[in-house]
């Protein structure tokens, strides 16, 4: 898997792509201990301290909805250092507002679950365009703020969002604010070379990110950071977006199915 | 305590130095906070945020659990340098552990920095007052030539066309280092600092002016820490922004005038008020105090070819190009140049090395080049750091030599006392010599310096302990030890009549007779790269006769062959047609035989693989050698060997050359030649015993004729038989 021949920084430049989720329908559920303002403090926080450890350091906010992602912020556009928070925060707002208003009836899971795939593509795409921009750049990666529970519609999109940022070499990160365990996020930092967790105390948010998600990519090797354990690799059918233990796949493209079909359905 | 040792190499050195209370009293103003945040190692800066919420000690322990063991040692750099620049602070609990603690007012600054996101230190005057601001591009450009007349002037105020505002005496306090000044009426020439200096990247050398200033300031009575402070708040504000001049102190303006002459601001003035706009040399201060890669743009093509492209219209590149290669022709926007060997050469005794070079190429390579791998030609970069090493091939010590011991005791106790103090370089218990380094000065033991002096007392100069006892100059030469084999060495170089070769020690030179009749090649000892070359080759063995002569089984040669191989020896190195045929061969043994009472007869023996060729030369050599030996005959036969007829258990079939009747009439062959033997008799006597009688070509007869003795004579000696020779009479 030979990576785009790139010229990257050798020290702790870096270029953090942050996934904020933000479904209504998790925040204001039981499964979250945290306020929704509580944890945006605490990322703000985060961010701040990521654009103070180094002047060439760039943070993109993403935001997933359930029906939409949007870009919130981006530290390298132009703007006053002054107001970074207030930007930040009014824009989040108006996407909110947007997402509610779009409620489509055809979305792909339904309005329990965020749209991960949206927000993944979307930052390895503002990725692939900073490999292109010019000589030099900061060493890309992605941190993934989830609470939702998996969409299984989503299945096919996220993997492929996977193995592409596995191709880049690009590591997503993930910590999880909800009660159950993410099987898509667990194999993605797994597979790209990232760092999953799930915090055991939400309050001290802001610590659990400033020590283990701060770290820039060089200086990983030498730190101990979470280990997977026990990573869920089960995959699920393409029919009923089940997750499967056993099931038939096509020869040709190999994609699986929980019942024998005779035409497969992607490649046919 | 701190392991790491406190080099002033950079800015942030110079901070680490300043006394605790400065240090504690910096960490006051927010932005040196997050300036020296941004200067750590990233270990140190991770170190430091996760500890930012953390207000009790925490142990070394804890923290030395968050890294792998291969990164120990950066755990360790991190740590040393947050403890050196006062960040953390250390103590031992009662436990006898360490544990560290943060700087509580960093730690709230920083705190509050997060919290409340960045703060500038000035705001922006609005843009209805400021009119005219220069746009980016105007400012860096600016900004370039600023700090490029700048330099120019540092280097060589004769070259630089616009003249600067810095004033005389600030120049040659960052002279200082820079340019070393021989003769007031010379003009000052740069150093070996001051040329790597110009090589350096412009983060690095705009940090040496900076530094420079500072300590210039220092001693004009400016405080370093305000100083400080006021450079660093500088890095933070915005390019492109106009701030009033009015919000600075009386200090801060003064040196705001002179960073504008280096190009670190741009000042100017309004109808009512006067501002500065800050260039991106001043913004990008923060970033280079870390010691990363800068973003400059590349402007040069190395060819494999070994010519330079240069796209820059810059004076100050084209100097700087100038000092290590050549500078072929310059057209409007590009300087074409090639890098030869003379070039780097000149480069290389201006004390800048190959490393300060490749690393420059590789830097300042142009973006179309500088996406390859490697952007400098391996070629390029490998030859230039070979011509270096050219240069540093021979090592030069200088030496005394002993010689002469009156007993090996002594030899052996100076041996040792030379080895104590390290410095024995050569020694030869055989012929008891030994060379040593000098004496270090700063022993004062003065016991070993009394052994030191009644061994030399004890020696007697010989002549050649002459020319070593009085110390050379360090760049003389070592070591000349053998001078018999040093004048064998003349003679291999092609010097003819070596044995008439003098040495003049007294003044060290060496007069070769072509030398005397036009006194053309008078070398010094000093200057001789030839000998010195051929000296430091040690292992490579030493031509001399004794390779003329090869012994089976290490045998030792005994005085006659040594005298025929050194004949043979002496042949190929006078004569010159025969000398490349005599190149490759040798001989196996030579024996002088007695024949027919006074004559005496040569037989040499010469390796069977080597006939052929020595049958070539046959007659001429045996003219040469029959000259050297005057009066005596001259045969050569090939060795073979004779195998005994096998046993009854060996299994080994043997061949028939091997046999002792063909090696004899082989041999017989071998002696008579040039002539051919066309016919053998044996006659057999009524008593039994036997005559040999062999018939000679007639062609060769007048040659061989006077020969027929000494071939029956050397015969007799090599095979016990009798053989007569005769030439037939009739043409059979």
């Amino acid at each position: 898997m030979t990576p785009v021949q790139s010229k990257i920084y050798t020290d702790d430049v870096s270029l953090l792509m942050v996934l904020i989720d933000t479904n209504p329908f998790f925040w204001n559920s039981i499964n979250s201990t945290l306020s929704f303002s509580k944890f945006l403090s605490n990322v703000l926080a985060f961010l701040n301290s990521i654009l103070l450890l180094n002047q060439l350091n760039q943070v993109v906010v993403i935001a997933t909805g359930y029906n939409s992602c949007d870009y919130i912020f981006d530290s390298s556009a132009s703007q006053n250092h002054n107001q970074r928070a207030e930007n930040l925060l009014q824009k989040l707002e108006d996407f909110v507002q947007k997402d509610e208003s779009l409620g489509r009836d055809d979305s792909v899971d339904g309005p329990g679950f965020s749209l991960l795939s949206g927000s993944l593509s979307m930052a390895l795409c503002y990725i692939q365009k900073v490999f292109r921009s010019g000589p030099l750049h900061p060493r890309p990666r992605i941190l993934c703020l989830h609470g939702s529970p998996d969409g299984p519609g989503q299945y096919v999109a996220i993997m492929n969002a996977i193995f592409s940022a596995q191709r880049s070499m690009v590591p997503i990160d993930s910590c999880i604010m909800g009660a159950q365990h993410s099987a898509f996020l667990q194999q993605a930092s797994y597979i790209t070379g990232g760092v999953y967790l799930k915090p055991q105390h939400l309050d001290g948010l802001f610590q659990y990110l400033s020590t283990v998600f701060a770290t820039d990519l060089h200086s990983r090797s030498f730190l101990q950071l979470p280990k997977p354990v026990g990573v869920d690799f089960r995959a699920s059918c393409f029919c009923h977006k089940n997750t499967i233990d056993m099931g038939y796949i096509c020869s040709v493209c190999l994609s699986i199915f929980c019942k024998h079909h005779k035409k497969c359905s992607t490649c046919g | 305590m701190p392991q790491v040792r406190i080099v002033a190499r950079n800015f942030m050195d110079m901070v680490a130095s300043l006394p605790a209370s400065k240090l504690d009293k910096l960490y006051d103003n927010s932005f040196i906070c997050e300036a020296i945040l941004r200067s750590l190692p990233p270990l140190a800066k991770k170190y430091v945020l996760q500890l930012l919420y953390i207000d009790g000690p925490v142990t070394a322990k804890l923290l030395e659990e968050w890294v792998i063991p291969d990164g120990v040692s950066k755990h360790k750099v991190a740590i040393d340098r947050l403890i050196q620049l006062r960040v953390l602070s250390e103590t031992l609990d009662r436990k006898k552990e360490a544990t560290y603690r943060l700087n509580p007012t960093f730690q709230i600054n920083l705190q509050k920095h997060i919290l409340h996101g960045g703060i500038l230190p000035r705001e922006p005057m609005p843009s209805n007052v400021t009119v005219r601001l220069p746009s980016l591009e105007d400012l860096d450009a600016y900004a370039v030539q600023q700090w490029e007349c700048f330099l120019l002037h540092l280097i060589n105020s004769a070259e630089a066309e616009k003249s600067t505002n810095i004033s005389s005496s600030m120049m040659k306090v960052f002279q200082r280092c820079l340019l070393s000044q021989k003769d007031d009426r010379e003009p000052p020439k740069l150093t070996e600092s001051g040329f790597q200096f110009l090589l350096m990247e412009t983060s690095a050398q705009l940090w040496y002016i900076i530094r420079e200033y500072i300590s210039n300031s220092e001693e004009h009575g400016v405080d370093t820490a305000d100083l400080i402070a006021f450079l660093l708040e500088l890095s933070f504000h915005v390019t492109g922004e106009a701030y009033n001049v009015n919000t600075l102190t009386d200090v801060q303006r003064r040196i705001i005038k002179d960073l504008a002459d280096l190009g670190l601001v741009k000042l100017q003035q309004g109808r009512k008020e006067s501002w500065f706009i800050p260039t991106k040399l001043a913004t990008n201060l923060s970033i280079s105090l870390a010691d990363s890669s800068s973003r400059k743009q590349g402007f040069v093509v190395v060819e494999t070819n070994f010519r330079m492209y240069a796209y820059s219209t810059s004076k100050l590149h084209c100097e700087i190009l100038r000092l290590f290669s050549r500078i072929e022709y310059q057209l409007p926007n590009l300087i074409v140049g090639s890098i030869t060997k003379e070039s780097l050469n000149k480069a290389f005794e201006s004390g800048i090395t190959s490393e300060q070079i490749i690393s420059f190429l590789q830097q300042n390579a142009h973006p179309r080049v500088a996406e390859k791998i490697p952007s400098v030609p391996e070629n390029v970069t490998d030859q230039i750091r070979l011509w270096e090493s050219d240069l540093n091939r021979v090592e030069m010590d200088p030496a005394h030599l002993y010689d002469e011991f009156p007993s090996r005791d002594v030899f052996e106790a100076a041996c040792d006392f030379a080895r104590e103090y390290g410095g024995l370089l050569w020694e030869n218990s055989k012929k008891m010599r030994l060379v040593v380094k000098p004496l270090p000065p700063s022993r004062n033991s003065h016991h070993h310096c009394a052994i030191a002096t009644t061994i030399a007392q004890q020696l007697q100069p010989t002549w050649a302990n002459l020319a070593h006892h009085k110390e050379f100059p360090s760049r003389s030469v070592i070591s000349l030890v053998q001078l018999e084999e040093y004048l064998q060495v003349l003679e291999f170089l092609g010097h003819n009549t070596a044995k008439s070769v003098r040495v003049d020690v007294e003044n060290s030179q060496i007069w070769t007779p072509a030398a005397s009749e036009q006194r053309l090649r008078t070398r010094t000892l000093q200057r001789s790269k030839i000998i010195f070359r051929f000296f430091t080759l040690r292992s490579f063995k030493m031509y001399t006769a004794l390779q003329k002569i090869h012994k089976d089984r290490d045998a030792e040669p005994t005085e006659f062959e040594e005298t025929v191989a050194q004949a043979l020896f002496d042949l190929e190195n006078t004569n010159q047609e025969i000398k490349s045929d005599l190149r490759d061969l040798y001989i196996n043994s030579a024996m002088q035989i007695d024949v027919s009472g006074s004559k005496k007869a040569v037989a040499i023996h010469v390796p069977y693989r080597l006939r052929k060729s020595f049958r070539k030369i046959h007659p001429r050599l045996v003219r040469e050698l029959e000259k050297k030996f005057s009066g005596k005959e001259v045969v050569f036969i090939a060795t073979r060997r004779i195998l005994r007829p096998p046993k009854k258990g060996s299994a080994i079939k043997r061949p028939r050359t091997r046999t002792l009747t063909a090696v004899h009439e082989a041999m017989l062959e071998d002696i008579v030649y040039p002539a051919e033997i066309s016919g053998k008799r044996i006659r057999y006597r009524l008593d039994g015993s036997k005559i040999m009688k062999v018939f000679l070509d007639p062609k060769a007869k007048n040659d061989t004729e006077n020969k027929l003795e000494t071939f029956a004579g050397v015969y007799r000696k090599l095979s016990g038989k009798d053989v007569v020779f005769e030439f037939p009479i009739t043409e059979a």
